[in-house]
This record gives C-alpha cells, sequence and structure tokens, in this order.
C-alpha cells in the first residue's frame, strides 16, 4: 500500500509543479530594456567620477591631495603649483586611471569642497583602454555630460537647463530627509 | 575573423555579401562560455537573468570551450589561472573574441602590484572589448556585449583585431626590470 | 527610465536596431510560429503529394524516374527537418523564458523569429575542430550516424492516409531498429572524442538509451497486439472508433517517460548533464559537427510526439467536414490535424522540460530495470487479454 501511496504523492508532486511552472507563463516580466531604455539609478550609486568645475567655469578643486591620499587603489595622480598670485595652488595635472578604479568613492568623501563627486554614467566600455585614463578635461567633461552628482557633503547637486549649479530638492536627496519628507502611507507600504 | 580565414573583406561582390551575412550571423549569435572567475561572475549571472536578460538578443552560455564565441573574462587572473585561461581560449574554436570585465581583468585593478597577479589579460589572450567597475554593472556587460555585436557587424572594425599574443607566451617568464611585470 | 541621449566622443554606445517598444506581442509570436508550421504543412504537402502527381504526370513513376522521385521526396524531409529544428529551438527558448519570468530571443526579427537562422549560419561558419586525441574518421562519421538514425524514422511516419514513404508492413520493426541505431551515434561520438566527459557522457547514454529501448519496444509490441497489425497506416486506421490513449492507458504513459529518456531530455538528460560532464558526449564537437547533433535531437523531438499521436491518439483522424477521403484537400487537412496533435505534444515536452530537475544516474536505471519493464510486461498481458475478450 505504501508503494501506491508513493508513487500517488509523486505523481501529485509533479502535477503542482507543472501547474505552478504554467502559471509563469502568464506572469509580466521585470525586464528593463536596457539598451533602448536607460534604467534611472538612484543617486548615491557609484559608476564613474567627475571633477566639478564652479559655475564661472573656475576650478572648484582646491589642490589639496585629500583624495590622492584617500585612494586605496592609487589611480589618483596630482601635480600641482602654488599660486604665484594669492592663496592656494593651481592644477598643473590631475589624471584618474578608470581602468584601475575600484570606484569606491573614497576619494569623493575625503574631498573638502565636493569637487570629486560620483556620477551615474556606467556605460563606459570601450574598445580601447586608453578611452578610460582620464585627464582632467576628460573628468571635468565627465560632470558637464552629467545631470546630476553626489557628493556626502553637498548631496545631490543638479546642473539647471542654463548652467546653473542648484542642490537638489529633498525629495531627491538619499538618505534620511528624503524618508522623512515621504507621506506616511508610503513609508508603510 | 573573415569568411575563408582571410584578414580582410573579400572585394568581390558575392564573397563579400556573403562575408556580411555570415559575419552578421556571428554578430547576432553570440554564446558566450560558462567561464567565472571572481565577483564580477555574480554580475555575469546577474545579465541573464529577467531583470536585464541578454538572452533577448541570441547569447546564452555554453558550457563547452568548442562550442562558445565569446569568453568573458571576469575577475582577477592569477598567473597560475592565466595558462588555464590560455588553454580555455586555445580550446575554443574560430572565430572566437574576448570581453575583459572589470578593473582587474583590464590591468590587474587594485591588485596590480601584486605578487601573483596578471596585470591586464590582454598580455595573455587578445581583448576586443573593455569594461570599467568594479565590479561593472550587468548592464554594463549587456553594452559591451553589444559593442562587440557592432564591432562583428561593422565592415571595418571588424578586421581591426587586436595585438595577438602567441599560444606559448609565459608570463612568468617576462619581468620587467624591476622584476615586475611592465605595464601597459 | 528615460530615453538615451546621443552618444559623444570617448563613449561607445551600442547601435540601437531591432527594438519594439512594446513589450511583449503574444500575437505577432504566434503568428511567427504558425507562419513556421505553414512553411512546414506546404513541405509535407510538397512531399507526399506535390511530388508523385509531378512525376506522375511527366510520367516517370517506373524505373529510375521511381528512385529520382523518392530522392527528391527524401531531401524534401531533410529541409523539413531543418525547419523543425529552427521552429523548435525557438519556441523551446521563447517558452523557457516565458516561464522564468524573461524574453527569449526576440529583438531580431519579428519576435524574434529568425534568431534561431542566425544560429545555424553562425555555426554553419564556425571552425570545425577534430581535436588531436581524437579518432577522426569516427569523430566525423558519429554526428551523420546520430542524426541519419533519427531522420530515417520518416520513413514509416504516416502524415495522413497513404502519405508515407514506406508503408510497409513491417514498420513498427523498422521503428526499433533505427532508434537504437541512434544510441550507437551517441556511443561513437563521445568515445572517439578522447576527452573523459565526453566518455562518461556516451557511457551513460549507451546504458541510458538501451535500458529505455527495451520498455519502449514492449509498448511498441502492446500497440501491435492491440491493433492487430505492425502497419503505422494499420495502427492509425485501427484507431477509428476509439483512440488508443484510453484502452492502453498504462502502455501510454510508459511511452512518454521511455521516449523522454530515449530523447535525453529533462529530466533523464544524463549524457549532456551541463552541471556534471561539461556537456556530455558532444564537448569536443564543434561548428556544423555539433549542429547535426542538435539537429538530430531537435528532429527526434518532433519524432517521438509524432509517434505518441500515431500510436495514441489517432494519427491523422480528425473531422473532414465532407472532403471526400483520399482527395489532396483531404491529406492536407488530415496532415495539418497530425501536426497539431504533434505540437500539443511537442509542448507538453518542453513543458516537462520546464519543470522538473535531474534524476541521480543509479535511479533512472533502477526506474527502468524495476519499475518500466514490469510494468511494460504486464501492460503487454493486460493488452493481451482486452484483445482476446472484447475484439
Amino acid at each position: 500500500m505504501s508503494l501506491l501511496q508513493e508513487v500517488w504523492q509523486a505523481v501529485k508532486a509533479i502535477g503542482t509543479g507543472m501547474a505552478t511552472v504554467h502559471k509563469r507563463v502568464y506572469e509580466e516580466a521585470p525586464t528593463e530594456f536596457y539598451p533602448y531604455v536607460k534604467p534611472e539609478l538612484p543617486p548615491v550609486s557609484v559608476q564613474s567620477l567627475a571633477l566639478v568645475e564652479n559655475e564661472d567655469g573656475s576650478e572648484r578643486c582646491i589642490v589639496c591631495l585629500q583624495c590622492e591620499r584617500a585612494c586605496p587603489a592609487q589611480v589618483i595622480t596630482i601635480e600641482r603649483h602654488r599660486n604665484p598670485e594669492g592663496k592656494g595652488f593651481l592644477i598643473d595635472r590631475f589624471d584618474i586611471d578608470l581602468v584601475n578604479c575600484m570606484y569606491c568613492a573614497a576619494c569623493v568623501e575625503a574631498c573638502p569642497v565636493s569637487s570629486i563627486v560620483t556620477i551615474q554614467d556606467f556605460e563606459m566600455s570601450t574598445y580601447d583602454l586608453q578611452t578610460l585614463k582620464a585627464d582632467i578635461d576628460f573628468l571635468h567633461e565627465q560632470a558637464r555630460r552629467a545631470r546630476q552628482w553626489y557628493s556626502p557633503k553637498f548631496g545631490v547637486e543638479l546642473r539647471t537647463d542654463d548652467g546653473r549649479i542648484e542642490k537638489a530638492p529633498p525629495e531627491m536627496q538619499p538618505g534620511g530627509l528624503a524618508e522623512i519628507l515621504k507621506p506616511a502611507e508610503e513609508v508603510d507600504s | 575573423m573573415g569568411l575563408l580565414g582571410s584578414d580582410e573583406r573579400p572585394r568581390d561582390v558575392i564573397l563579400g555579401t556573403l562575408d556580411d551575412l555570415i559575419n552578421m550571423a556571428r554578430s547576432r549569435s553570440m554564446w558566450p562560455l560558462t567561464f567565472g572567475i571572481a565577483c564580477c561572475a555574480i554580475e555575469m549571472m546577474a545579465t541573464w537573468d529577467p531583470k536585464i536578460d541578454a538572452d533577448r538578443f541570441g547569447m546564452f552560455f555554453r558550457n563547452t570551450p568548442r562550442q562558445a564565441d565569446v569568453m568573458i573574462v571576469s575577475g582577477t587572473v592569477n598567473k597560475k589561472l592565466a595558462k588555464r585561461l590560455r588553454r580555455l581560449y586555445d580550446q575554443m574554436a574560430e572565430p572566437k573574441w574576448v570581453i575583459s570585465m572589470g578593473a582587474c581583468a583590464n590591468q590587474g585593478g587594485p591588485f596590480r602590484q601584486g605578487y601573483s597577479v596578471v596585470e591586464g589579460v590582454d598580455k595573455i589572450v587578445p581583448v576586443d572589448v573593455y569594461i570599467p567597475g568594479c565590479p561593472p554593472r550587468p548592464e554594463a556587460l549587456l553594452q559591451a556585449l553589444l559593442l562587440l555585436r557592432d564591432k562583428i557587424a561593422d565592415r571595418e572594425l571588424r578586421y581591426k583585431k587586436p595585438r595577438e599574443i602567441p599560444a606559448d607566451y609565459d608570463v612568468m617568464a617576462e619581468p620587467g626590470k624591476d622584476g615586475r611585470l611592465p605595464v601597459l | 527610465m528615460r530615453p538615451i541621449p546621443i552618444p559623444e566622443d570617448r563613449h561607445f554606445r551600442p547601435r540601437l536596431i531591432g527594438y519594439d517598444p512594446q513589450k511583449s506581442r503574444p500575437w505577432l509570436e504566434r503568428t511567427v510560429y504558425a507562419a513556421y508550421v505553414f512553411v512546414f504543412w506546404l513541405i509535407v504537402i510538397a512531399t507526399y503529394a506535390g511530388v508523385p502527381a509531378l512525376f506522375g504526370a511527366l510520367g516517370w513513376d517506373g524505373g529510375w524516374g521511381f528512385v529520382l522521385m523518392r530522392v527528391l521526396q527524401v531531401v524534401l524531409l531533410f529541409l523539413l527537418s531543418a525547419v523543425i529544428a529552427l521552429l523548435l529551438i525557438l519556441v523551446l527558448r521563447k517558452y523557457l523564458g516565458k516561464v522564468q519570468e524573461r524574453f527569449g530571443p526576440m529583438h531580431y526579427g519579428p519576435a524574434g523569429g529568425i534568431q534561431t537562422v542566425f544560429d545555424a549560419l553562425k555555426l554553419l561558419a564556425k571552425e570545425d575542430f577534430v581535436p588531436a586525441a581524437a579518432d577522426a574518421l569516427t569523430f566525423r562519421l558519429a554526428p551523420a550516424v546520430t542524426f541519419v538514425a533519427s531522420f530515417a524514422m520518416f520513413a514509416v511516419i504516416p502524415f495522413a492516409s497513404g502519405w508515407v514513404l514506406a508503408d510497409t508492413n513491417v514498420g513498427l520493426i523498422y521503428l526499433i531498429a533505427v532508434s537504437t541505431l541512434s544510441a550507437y551515434g551517441v556511443l561513437l561520438g563521445g568515445v572517439s572524442s578522447g576527452n573523459k566527459w565526453a566518455l562518461i557522457g556516451a557511457l551513460r547514454a549507451g546504458a541510458q538509451m538501451v535500458s529505455y529501448e527495451i520498455p519502449l519496444a514492449l509498448v511498441f509490441l502492446t500497440v501491435a497486439v492491440w491493433s492487430g497489425t505492425l502497419r503505422l497506416g494499420g495502427i492509425v486506421d485501427a484507431q477509428l472508433g476509439l483512440w488508443n490513449f484510453l484502452p492502453l492507458a498504462l502502455p501510454f504513459v510508459l511511452y512518454v517517460i521511455a521516449s523522454l529518456a530515449e530523447l535525453k531530455h529533462i529530466p533523464f538528460d544524463f549524457p549532456e548533464a551541463e552541471s556534471e560532464l561539461i556537456a556530455g558526449y558532444n564537448v569536443e564537437y564543434s561548428g556544423m559537427s555539433f549542429a547535426f547533433f542538435f539537429l538530430a535531437e531537435f528532429v527526434e523531438l518532433f519524432l517521438l510526439p509524432a509517434l505518441i499521436v500515431v500510436f495514441f491518439f489517432g494519427g491523422w483522424h480528425g473531422p473532414l467536414f465532407g472532403i471526400e477521403p483520399g482527395s489532396l484537400a483531404a491529406g492536407a487537412l488530415e496532415s495539418l490535424y497530425f501536426t497539431l496533435k504533434t505540437a500539443v505534444w511537442v509542448w507538453i515536452f518542453l513543458w516537462i522540460r520546464a519543470t522538473l530537475p535531474r534524476y541521480r544516474d543509479d535511479q533512472l536505471m533502477e526506474f527502468a530495470w524495476k519499475a518500466m519493464i514490469p510494468l511494460a510486461l504486464f501492460g503487454l498481458v493486460l493488452a493481451a487479454y482486452m484483445r482476446l475478450i472484447w475484439r
């Protein structure tokens, strides 16, 4: 009798499994159509680095070398000289080796003026590695192309259509502020 | 890879068209090798999951190198692994392509001055497309695969092969002046 | 989600080809499948009605003309098997995609409809490699043996009444003989590769296919006892009142299980178990040789469900709407019924493939020898008794 019971259980299990599988056919796929539709990433996601200029085109970077010291993969190379006309330093060379960079954003955290920031452009694949050896012009271009960027000091910043740099509204900011400002029912769900 | 193993597109109208057709087919049916090395391999798996679904573009994994077209080097390549990787590459049937995924495979990444790490997989096998990132997003891998597709389908681009490395090249045998491997 | 910006310098963007803004188009997919089935149907009509009619009109239906006609029919059947493989691989990939809540191939061609054509073209142009450790002649021969063994089963498959290449009265025995041959191809291919995975896969294939050949042959015998004939057309004609799957329920279930094993199909895909043996017996094959293994596998995936339909589901029988039997229109309609019934069974096989996990190897053999063969013998005896009592 137990053999028949086993057989019946096996048949029942296979039937249940096949019914479950068949139900899956009618469920909607969560596929994002990547190359045609670009996913909107959260602002804190570190996909690439950029160097932000001020609105008037001057450097925001004060060449303090904090990022170079903080970098665990040692991909940042900075050369500087003293400003002959006033305080501070001027940049001779600011290279980030985006090939070897491990996108940990330690440099972004270390930057006291939020000059070096993270952007969400992940489409960096290339036929030639030399396109990823970023010099200062490329890093500026990255910042100009990005519509928004993130640094821990200033939060999410936006570039408006007329070229001004603004702090993003609180609902776009990551972390605690956005959670507080959300309607209560949204948080519950 | 040309139609009959030649290195340039046939000038003949019929053969040239056939060459374009065959390469179009090759570009639209790239089967990668199931070969994961490190954490990038997790993202490589995620590229075939329902959210990204690279199978939309006719790509699915083949387990044996004989039937695979694309090798995705997904992770840190040690000097010990380098010989195995080269062997797998040699076992793949022509035409074959390589994608280098992530900082470690590109140039060693954070481990690039380690005693055991090959600084760039393009020292061992000719690489067609590089992906930066540590690890790259699954979308970035899909972008690289589609860039490779465009490269194969393009008339001029597909004959620009990367530098060929001889099969008996030994990473262990060729240190630089400072005792380390030269950085490309 | 926002549309992609214009490509800029130093940033490479993939070309956006084959985009369909609507996520899924089930009707387009069904139209693609229907188009493939329509081509299939046209080839069947051309093979079994068109070619004989043409040769009859030309007066070449004797001597060498007859041989030429048969050769032409076989060439058309080869085309048919190519269409079957293209369609079934596409359906398999799209169906597995749906089950896994994703889309299968969908950007090349209408709803991904010509993806498998690209695959076939690529395999055609890929390097066909013979390893140094392999026995070159056997290695080359094995895919051909596998494919021919599957392909030869077409000879006795009746697509409609009278639409069969060889309506021989030993059809069942021929089937048993030919389906056993495909084990040879797999075995030869695996052993001659000079590769340990291939060897293990081939030995597994040999053990599995020989073991499951016995219940399969016993089921064939049961059907023959019940129908009183070894001719496949006769078996179909004997089911005019009652389809065989009702009186022969037990042999029918056994046949489905044994044909799954014969197909090397999940849950019995030991010879090419990906997670255990890299690709099993075809691990060293590339290019067109591999494509022929694939072709053989998918032709069998059509033929064994077709045999289910012939043995248990009334073959080509269906409502004829007053068309005179024996005419061209009746033949076309009957072959359509046959094709659709087979399609349902192919879908069930794919459904099983999408659901079940793989057995363990010893369980497989135990199941064959301890369960399948006694049950098949019991079914044979039962069918003989029922035949004595009721007919």
